[in-house]
């Protein structure tokens, strides 16, 4: 489980994060939902120890970070990071490098998955490809859990269609993912639980199957009743 | 491992070529000079160390050779030549090395060696300086830090002295002590007139207060087309206690032509001893100067003993008086060239009773061809030749002429 | 130890393009100067030899008037030195780009290599020591040159005309080389040590910047600056050897002068890490 207790965060003398808390738990897909800027990608990065927290503690199984935490977590952030001149082959081959989690095997399905040629260069990719390269990386990690910071957003939509076929293969079966969207809509079907940021804090925070049932609201009803206030 | 070749040959290239460049650097040594005795016991060498250059390379290197072998200054890391060397003009002073050892704290910053005095009980430490020129009252200001090595106390006094007129470039010139009197000679340019003064300042030992102010009858002053320049010579250990100071003066004939240009000609020199007891200047007969103003000449005071070492290129003389009695102390000493072996003489000083000289086996000595530079050390009391040495290459024979005929020593560094 | 090793190669890797690129220009233009002025010369000679005119007038440092290597290098100094400052120019430019350049341009490199399950020192350790790897492969290439270019030498100058040097000679007739190539190991180590302190001043300057962003530039220049203070406090309070009056003794100031540098060097790692570790955002 992914725990997040009382994260702040500051931003230029403004509160970004203002006390958020929640919790993503294994095998199920959670999603934070927020408005732009409202601060969904740095609770991302503050989990995996790429910005700082003014205050708060992050917990992954119950343990603080530490090195061995980035086996057990793969983040995607919202664009490519690997530099322009490296061939997705050297790419792959950086992963394998670095990562005890790294899962060769599953790496060549995906990149076959995704219809990707390992001679090309990173540089040249179009938006759509290099969301699925980026993808590859995040997910032939053998790791317990996947963050993924916008994986829809900006992306045509074949390769959007292609992505979301990817959560439903035993791909993403038994890891925890928390992922950060501002557009719901279409992926809602996907979610397990969703957590809803406004002004720094958490507004609401749910199991998405229990809401639909038991209020007959979706995600998105909620939503409107939350955080347009 | 095939894919880190970049890295591999970047490490390789760096310890291959930096490592061979610093190994070969070691082995591309600059030939090593050594003195050697050919006559009389090698000790007597110690301490002695000639320089100049080694003309074999595009830029000549600055040597130093002694009994132990030779220095290449370029060869030296920054720190040997910076730090460890720093000073040395001032380490050359056995007292002064003496004080540093066993008084580091109190010698800091302190580096005048004719400031101190140093006997069994104390050591004292005087430094002048003055108020600017133009102010309407002039003072001196007297800083003294006294050590009682006895009881290990230590003093400061500061004393300000009014003066009458104003002075500029005050130096400590002698330190005596005669009982509780702390006697303290001083030389600067007075503000009025171009001259010199020389002044005593009588302090007491106890609380630093000035008990008396004496000007030295001196009474040389610059007038219309001569010029007197003078030098004092102190003790050869100038920390030891002495009851004289020698000085030396020089009188010179200026001429300035229409180009603003100004040459001087030497005219005569005179040598006075001053005498602390009776605070008179002693003239110093000719008869014992024997003044040639086309030979080197230098005085060494020890105690009551005043030496006087005479030398031109083909001969060596020296002398010793008493200046209590003013009779001679010992018999004075003549060397040729030849009689020690050489063709021409380079340079010479005195260290206590001895006389250390260096030969050349040519008549030019700053030219290279067939030099072999010799020392010799002469016991001025009694005469005898002590020492004969020579510098030789400290190494292989069949390369040693090659090496000496670049070598060009013409400088003896004094250790006193 | 394994990851800082691959972190390294990666570092030099991805760098080997311009190094060899600045080796080339290296070799072209001294080859090429070195070409240029000996072919004119042995020209201009050969014509005096025909004119009956003597050729072998010495100067003060070459008294034979021959040409030798030595005295080829002398004459060429502006634009043997010239690849030379070219290279130092990049290399002092990427001491700041080796940073910089995970964070510019669409793919921040910079989030891969805080995501690696290794210990984030080895990060700064990495890019330190390629930085130093480039600075003594240069330098290495540089004598390596040397050789090569005595041959040239000796190929276009005929054998009569010339004489052999000695190799200090070679690099002392440039005004570049000798500081760069110190006569003495001791003062390698030390000019080189010296110079690499400051580069991890600038790393951790550069951290700061990137951890405090707009005020971490504040935090930065103040940092170099307490940095320099430091080293310099003693010299201009006027405190150094060559002050007759100082306190305190050569060796004592030497040695002082000594713990400040370690310490500006222990300080800036010390910080370097912890920034890198929990104060560094992308």
């Amino acid at each position: 489980m992914i725990e997040v207790v009382n994260m702040h965060k500051r931003y230029r003398l403004r509160n970004v994060l203002n006390g958020v808390s929640f919790t993503a738990e294994k095998g199920q897909v959670t999603c934070l939902i927020g408005v732009n800027g409202a601060g969904k990608s740095t609770v991302l990065k503050a989990i995996m120890g790429l910005t700082p927290m003014s205050k708060g503690t992050v917990r992954i199984d119950g343990r603080a970070r530490e090195r061995e935490t980035y086996e057990k977590v793969a983040f995607i952030p919202d664009h490519l990071t690997m530099p322009s001149y490296m061939k997705l082959s050297e790419g792959l081959r950086f992963m394998a490098d670095f990562y005890q989690s790294w899962n060769q095997a599953r790496a060549g399905e995906l990149m076959k998955f995704f219809r990707l040629d390992t001679s090309e260069r990173v540089g040249n990719l179009s938006k759509g490809t290099a969301a699925k390269y980026n993808l590859v990386i995040g997910l032939a990690q053998d790791t317990d859990y996947v963050l993924m910071d916008e994986p829809f957003s900006g992306i045509d939509l074949f390769s959007r269609e292609s992505i979301a076929e990817v959560f439903s293969t035993d791909l993403i079966d038994g890891r925890g993912v928390l992922l950060t969207t501002h557009e719901v809509g279409e992926i809602e079907h996907l979610l397990d639980k969703a957590v809803l940021l406004s002004h720094g804090t958490v507004a609401k925070e749910f199991q998405c199957e229990q809401v639909r049932s038991e209020e007959g609201k979706s995600v998105v009803d909620v939503m409107r009743e939350v955080l347009w206030v | 491992m095939k894919r880190y070749y970049s890295s591999v040959i970047l490490v390789l290239l760096i310890i291959v070529s930096i490592g061979t460049y610093y190994f070969y650097r070691s082995t591309d040594r600059l030939p090593e000079f050594k003195l050697v005795a050919v006559k009389g016991d090698q000790k007597e060498a110690d301490g002695i160390e000639l320089s100049g250059n080694y003309g074999a390379r595009m830029r000549s290197e600055i040597v130093n050779v002694t009994t132990e072998g030779s220095e290449y200054s370029s060869r030296q890391s920054m720190y040997e030549q910076e730090i460890k060397n720093a000073r040395s003009w001032f380490y050359q002073h056995s007292d002064m090395r003496k004080l540093v050892k066993e008084h580091r704290d109190f010698m800091r910053g302190k580096t005048d060696p004719d400031s101190f005095y140093m006997d069994k009980e104390w050591i004292i430490y005087a430094a002048v300086s003055q108020s600017p020129a133009n102010i309407e009252k002039p003072e001196t200001e007297i800083r003294v830090q006294v050590l009682n090595v006895k009881t290990g106390r230590e003093d400061q006094f500061a004393t300000i002295i009014s003066e009458q007129t104003p002075y500029h470039n005050a130096q400590v010139v002698d330190v005596q002590r005669y009982d509780n009197e702390l006697q303290i000679l001083t030389s600067a340019m007075s503000g009025t007139e171009f001259s010199t003064k020389f002044r005593k300042y009588v302090l007491d030992l106890s609380n630093g207060h000035l008990i008396r102010n004496e000007e030295l009858p001196y009474k040389f002053i610059d007038r219309e087309g001569v010029r007197y320049s003078h030098n004092v010579i102190s003790h050869e250990v100038s920390s030891a206690p002495g009851n004289y100071v020698l000085l030396a003066v020089r009188e010179e004939k200026v001429t300035v032509d229409r180009n603003q240009s100004y040459s001087s000609q030497p005219i005569a020199d005179h040598f006075f001893a001053y005498s602390y007891k009776t605070g008179k200047l002693i003239e110093i007969p000719e008869s014992w100067t024997a003044a040639s103003l086309n030979s080197h000449q230098q005085y060494n005071l020890n105690g009551n003993r005043l030496s006087v070492l005479t030398y031109g290129s083909a001969n060596i003389s020296v002398s010793g008086y008493d200046l209590d009695t003013l009779q001679e102390a010992y018999k004075r000493t003549s060397y040729t060239a030849a009689q020690l072996g050489a063709v021409s003489i380079g340079s010479a000083y005195m260290s206590g009773n001895r006389v250390i000289i260096l030969l050349h086996q040519n008549d030019k000595p700053m030219m290279a061809v067939n030099d072999k530079p010799m020392i010799a050390v002469i016991d001025a009391t009694k005469g005898a030749l002590l020492y004969q040495g020579e510098v030789v290459v400290d190494g292989p024979a069949s390369e040693a002429e090659e090496h000496m005929k670049h070598l060009r020593l013409y400088n003896l560094t004094p250790r006193i | 130890m394994n990851r800082y090793l691959k972190l390294l190669h990666m570092e030099i890797h991805r760098f080997r393009y311009i190094l060899a690129g600045l080796m080339a220009i290296t070799a072209a233009v001294q080859i090429g100067v070195i070409i240029r002025t000996l072919v004119r010369e042995v020209a201009k000679r050969k014509e005096d030899i025909l004119n009956h005119q003597s050729i072998d007038v010495g100067s003060a440092l070459f008294p034979s008037g021959k040409l030798s290597f030595a005295s080829t290098m002398f004459g060429i100094q502006f634009w043997f030195a010239l690849p030379i400052l070219l290279s130092i120019a990049v290399l002092g430019l990427y001491i700041f780009l080796i940073w910089y350049r995970d964070w510019f341009g669409r793919h921040t490199f910079v989030y891969r290599l805080l995501l690696l399950p290794t210990a984030r020192r080895n990060i700064y350790l990495a890019k330190a020591t390629a930085i130093l790897a480039f600075i003594l492969g240069m330098l290495a290439f540089q004598l390596l040159l040397l050789p090569v270019e005595n041959v040239i030498f000796n190929l276009i100058v005929p054998a009569e005309m010339r004489e052999a040097s000695y190799f200090a000679d070679v690099i002392a007739a440039n005004q570049a080389l000798p500081f760069l190539l110190p006569q003495n190991f001791d003062q390698f180590v030390f000019s080189y040590g010296l110079g690499f302190s400051a580069v991890l001043a600038v790393f951790t300057a550069i951290l700061l910047e990137r951890s405090y962003r707009r005020l971490g530039i504040l935090y930065a220049i103040l940092y170099l600056i307490a940095c320099a203070a430091a080293v310099i406090i003693l010299p201009v309070s006027n405190q150094t050897y060559f002050n007759p009056s100082a306190y305190l003794y050569p060796e004592e100031f030497f040695m002082i002068e000594m713990v400040i540098f370690a310490l500006v060097v222990a300080s800036s790692v010390w910080l370097g890490f912890r920034l890198l570790a929990k104060k560094i955002t992308v």
